[in-house]
């Protein structure tokens, strides 16, 4: 057996790593086609904002940060739909202002700084039994609701209007895949880390719509680069001492480039 | 055949609609027998699209009511029953990367029902709206790779997908060459008389509309004709829905 795996944590990380890599790019496809993209990466800075009050709390830091992400992402979809606002802007102040909570929060906390590092770019040693059981129960949840539902996703991101007219639950339907898209990136925070769950979510998404086959084939390929991103990426950074989150999307962006010269068949 | 073909299928009545104290749809009444085919015409801003989407359910009518099945819109449990098909050419999805097939599958799901599998009687009803609007040779290709007359049967066969008994179509000719145009108009003719389908039909296009539609409604807030195309006298009603200019519109056909 390799080296890697006669450790605890690494099982750990790819345990948590792998439902990540499934759930992600999953929510991914939906968020990219539906011009939501930066709605992840505003949501993992809410989630941070919800690590640094579980720290200071000293209760679980990803419980915490679920729970403050859902219901930021309620509050977004809330001042979208019913005030006459700008989605990026709102996303903008949900974004900057989280983060300057999580500041505010965190220069509080003594001694967390140096625990600061793991939680922005992601970390394979700091993962927990607790945390993994925590992220394969929500992971496996938010799997089975994005299949049961995915007809109805894939209507309403193509055509919300029609859906409506049809007499689908547009508004009910939004609610549930933006709260999939907070518990998601709230786990998957540990392993990425808040600045670059964003990455993971949308870079592995473009790489399997370059290969130009619909969105069922573009989602299967795009949770495939997703899982090689992420298990080439914690390869490397147990092997070389790096920040995981930093090496798996570095790997996904490779796969990324590659796509980028595959010739159109 | 079908029992409810003398039966009204679209039932509006005294409706109003008002948009930041404007009014765009004055006091309409009308009634729409099942297997008609009903043409729209109205200048810009006449209401036109305010009225289907009215009878779609997308807007609540300020005053007034629309009845589609004898079922008020605003609650009607038979909406996958309505076939819309919006203008093409303002539709912002095109660069989605979805296959033919997957959009022609979408207009299906309001029917299968939410959490609910494909069954085979889903899938043989796409295959055929598919063959219907002759969109099966290029079901595999990407929508985002196709011309404009392409694209406008892609709509058409999600909205037959879902066996419509009505099919609401906002301008769909628009930017769309002849010849697709006239094989389009041929297919419309072909759903409303063998399949029995009663279409409701927004156009700019007066000549076409008075060719292939059995009824003209003229729309310009207020409900200017309702008549059957063979009575539909273009000097009359067109002077009163676009004024006396209307004359010049003429002379150019």
């Amino acid at each position: 057996m390799l080296e890697i795996f006669q450790f605890q944590f690494m099982i750990r990380a790819f345990i948590a790593g792998g439902v990540i890599a499934i759930v992600a790019p999953l929510i991914g496809n939906f968020l990219v086609v539906r011009r939501y993209s930066l709605m992840a990466d505003t949501l993992a800075h809410v989630a941070l904002a919800g690590v640094a009050l579980g720290v200071i709390t000293q209760t679980q830091p990803v419980v915490v940060a679920v729970i403050t992400s859902i219901l930021a992402a309620l509050g977004i979809e809330r001042l979208r739909s019913e005030k006459n606002m700008y989605g990026e802007s709102i996303l903008a102040i949900f974004l900057s202002g989280s983060l300057a909570i999580a500041s505010v929060l965190l220069s509080t906390a003594r001694g967390f700084s140096a625990n600061l590092f793991s939680y922005l770019f992601g970390s394979i040693a700091t993962i927990s039994q607790f945390d993994v059981a925590i992220i394969l129960l929500l992971g496996i949840i938010t799997f089975a609701i994005i299949l049961l539902l995915y007809k109805e996703f894939l209507f309403i991101s193509f055509d919300q209007e029609l859906a409506s007219a049809n007499g689908i639950r547009v508004q009910l339907l939004n609610t549930i895949l933006i709260v999939l898209t907070a518990v998601t990136v709230a786990i998957a925070i540990r392993i990425v880390g808040a600045l670059l769950i964003g990455a993971l979510m949308v870079i592995p998404v473009i790489t399997g719509m370059q290969f130009q086959r619909g969105f069922r084939i573009s989602m299967i390929l795009s949770i495939i680069f997703s899982l090689l991103s992420v298990f080439v990426g914690l390869f490397l950074a147990y092997y070389f001492n790096l920040a995981s989150g930093g090496s798996i999307v570095m790997v996904a962006l490779f796969f990324f480039i590659i796509s980028l010269f595959k010739k159109r068949t | 055949m079908s029992p409810i073909t003398e039966k009204s299928c679209i039932e509006v009545q005294h409706l109003s609609f008002y948009y930041l104290n404007q009014i765009i749809l004055d006091n309409i009444s009308f009634s729409i027998t099942c297997g008609n085919y009903v043409g729209i015409l109205g200048p810009n801003g006449s209401g036109k699209t305010t009225l289907l989407k009215i009878i779609l359910g997308l807007l609540k009518p300020s005053e007034g009511t629309a009845r589609v099945f004898d079922e008020d819109v605003a609650h009607l449990k038979h909406a996958a029953w309505i076939g819309y098909v919006p203008q093409s050419i303002s539709h912002s999805g095109w660069n989605f990367p979805a296959t033919v097939e997957e959009v022609v599958k979408t207009g299906r799901i309001a029917k299968i029902g939410m959490l609910k599998r494909w069954g085979k009687k889903d899938t043989a009803a796409v295959e055929r709206a598919m063959e219907l609007a002759g969109v099966d040779s290029y079901k595999k290709r990407l929508i985002n790779h196709l011309s404009g007359g392409e694209r406008q049967r892609i709509f058409i066969a999600r909205a037959l997908a879902s066996e419509p008994k009505i099919l609401i179509l906002d301008e769909p000719t628009a930017g769309i060459d002849m010849t697709s145009q006239e094989a389009f108009y041929a297919l419309l003719r072909t759903l409303n008389t063998t399949m029995n389908i009663t279409i409701l039909f927004v156009s700019h296009d007066i000549d076409v509309i008075a060719h292939e539609a059995k009824t003209i409604l003229c729309l310009n807030r207020q409900l200017v004709c309702h008549v059957a195309s063979k009575n539909f006298i273009t000097k009359e009603h067109l002077e009163k829905l676009y004024g006396k200019k209307s004359k010049y519109i003429l002379h150019n056909h």
